[in-house]
């Protein structure tokens, strides 16, 4: 397989990794107690 | 080279950069809350002072936004926005500076909800609408969408870690900092305001009050508007309100918080796949689904008794819903009433979507209160919900010209 298909092929699940360890990243750090306690006290403020 | 040609070349720097503005406007806004203690133990001013800047913040934005929206299509998004950047960026250094609640409303208030309307869903949208013709529009919402919500989804732990290292000045100065280096993003999003637009149709000759008017005029209209006000409500209500009810009902503060983290992530992907759909069946079609569905959603969770995993599962299932209803929205005013003007009609639009989300918040706690319940809440937010999936149903989405021909054949 040339290298232009290998990238084709596994390219966008490679940039795909990063990004879902991101994403899981952050969404632990939304855990953290002081987070937590802000967003639930400012939480009636937060509102979209 | 078309201008057409010209977005399909360059697409992906557009949609990152539109995403990129969306996501910093929308993130910047989302983490309002976590300003309320630093501002309240430091400034010694009441929470109430705090609450009323944002809701001045609410109902400014859905006010400016019809306005801003008329500027857009008049002299083209890409000033709005870089005005709109600029816009955040002062409020928020005069409102890292601010000295009393008057001066903090009218920044954080009136400035920054101004800005929001000329950098968040609607600017943006209403660019992205022009700049792509139909084959791409949807992909385009979608892309910029799902970035502005992992914008929304990102910001919250950094701005926290920055107010926890600095100070929420500091923190505040460091947010105007980034909507200072992104203004520039904002050129990449010039659109055809002119004849030339994407779609270039008769709609384009139309003066703008006309086109209002026709807008005013259009059943289909206001039943967009009753149905993304009760968008606002649903939105609004349960962002505000059920962390206070998770707990109510014996969850744990972290269990709370994670249902928020939930929904802000599942709202990426959810974002991303409404538009997709969008693009692919009938805008007005999918709304009435999207709106089913959360009715659905909600009438599981008030039946079955409140647990960790039925709140993470109704969080998941409703942050997934949660702001697909913008492109699907957008989507369907572009397609009755063309791209022309669509950044001042969905202006409009996103009005009643406000008012809605007033409603929410200050019903919800109002119906507390009184009943010492969430209840009737939960239950106003059912049926709201069954009347937006109706009233989408309805609506003729046939173009204002193919349907003004039909009924009126020469």
């Amino acid at each position: 397989m040339s290298s232009i298909r290998i990238r084709k092929a596994y390219g966008p699940i490679l940039a795909f990794v990063p990004c879902v360890f991101v994403l899981v990243e952050v969404f632990r750090a939304w855990l953290d107690p002081s987070i937590t306690l802000a967003l639930l006290d400012g939480g009636g403020l937060l509102c979209r | 080279m078309s201008l057409a040609k010209d977005a399909l070349r360059n697409r992906w720097l557009i949609v990152i950069a539109a995403g990129a503005i969306m996501g910093a406007a929308l993130g910047v806004r989302h983490v309002q809350g976590l300003f309320l203690q630093p501002v309240v133990a430091t400034q010694g001013w009441s929470r109430e002072a705090f609450g009323f800047a944002l809701a001045v913040q609410n109902l400014v934005w859905g006010l400016a936004q019809p306005l801003t929206g008329m500027v857009a299509d008049r002299f083209g998004s890409a000033k709005v926005l870089f005005l709109g950047m600029l816009a955040y960026a002062l409020g928020l250094l005069l409102m890292a500076s601010a000295s009393d609640p008057a001066v903090f409303a009218l920044t954080n208030g009136v400035l920054i909800g101004v800005a929001l309307s000329g950098t968040a869903f609607g600017a943006v949208y209403g660019a992205l609408s022009r700049i792509f013709a139909d084959g791409q529009r949807a992909w385009a919402l979608a892309v910029a969408g799902a970035l502005g919500g992992i914008g929304q989804f990102c910001m919250v732990p950094v701005v926290q870690a920055l107010i926890a290292a600095i100070n929420w000045q500091g923190a505040a100065v460091v947010l105007c900092i980034v909507m200072l280096t992104l203004a520039p993003l904002a050129a990449c999003l010039r659109d055809p305001t002119k004849l030339q637009a994407a779609d270039c149709t008769e709609e384009a000759q139309v003066p703008m009050t006309v086109a209002i008017r026709q807008a005013f005029r259009h059943r289909g209209f206001w039943l967009l508007n009753l149905g993304f006000m009760a968008c606002g409500f649903q939105l609004a209500f349960i962002a505000t309100h059920m962390p206070a009810y998770l707990l109510e009902q014996g969850l744990n503060l972290r269990q709370a918080g994670a249902t928020l983290a939930i929904i802000a992530l599942t709202n990426v992907f959810g974002t991303y796949a409404c538009a997709q759909l969008g693009g692919r069946w009938p805008a007005r079609q999918v709304l009435s689904a999207l709106y089913a569905l959360r009715v659905l959603a909600m009438a599981a969770f008030f039946a079955v008794p409140v647990t960790p995993w039925s709140a993470y599962l109704f969080s998941a299932a409703m942050g997934f819903l949660w702001l697909g209803t913008v492109p699907l929205t957008n989507g369907v005013v572009a397609q009755i009433f063309g791209v022309r003007y669509i950044t001042t009609l969905f202006g409009f639009v996103f009005l009643g979507h406000q008012i809605g989300g007033f409603l929410g918040v200050w019903l919800g706690g109002w119906v507390y209160d009184n009943y010492h319940s969430y209840d009737l809440l939960w239950l106003g937010s059912i049926a709201i919900g069954l009347v937006a999936a109706f009233v989408h149903r309805p609506i003729d989405d046939r173009p204002l010209a193919q349907r003004n021909a039909a009924e009126n054949p020469a």
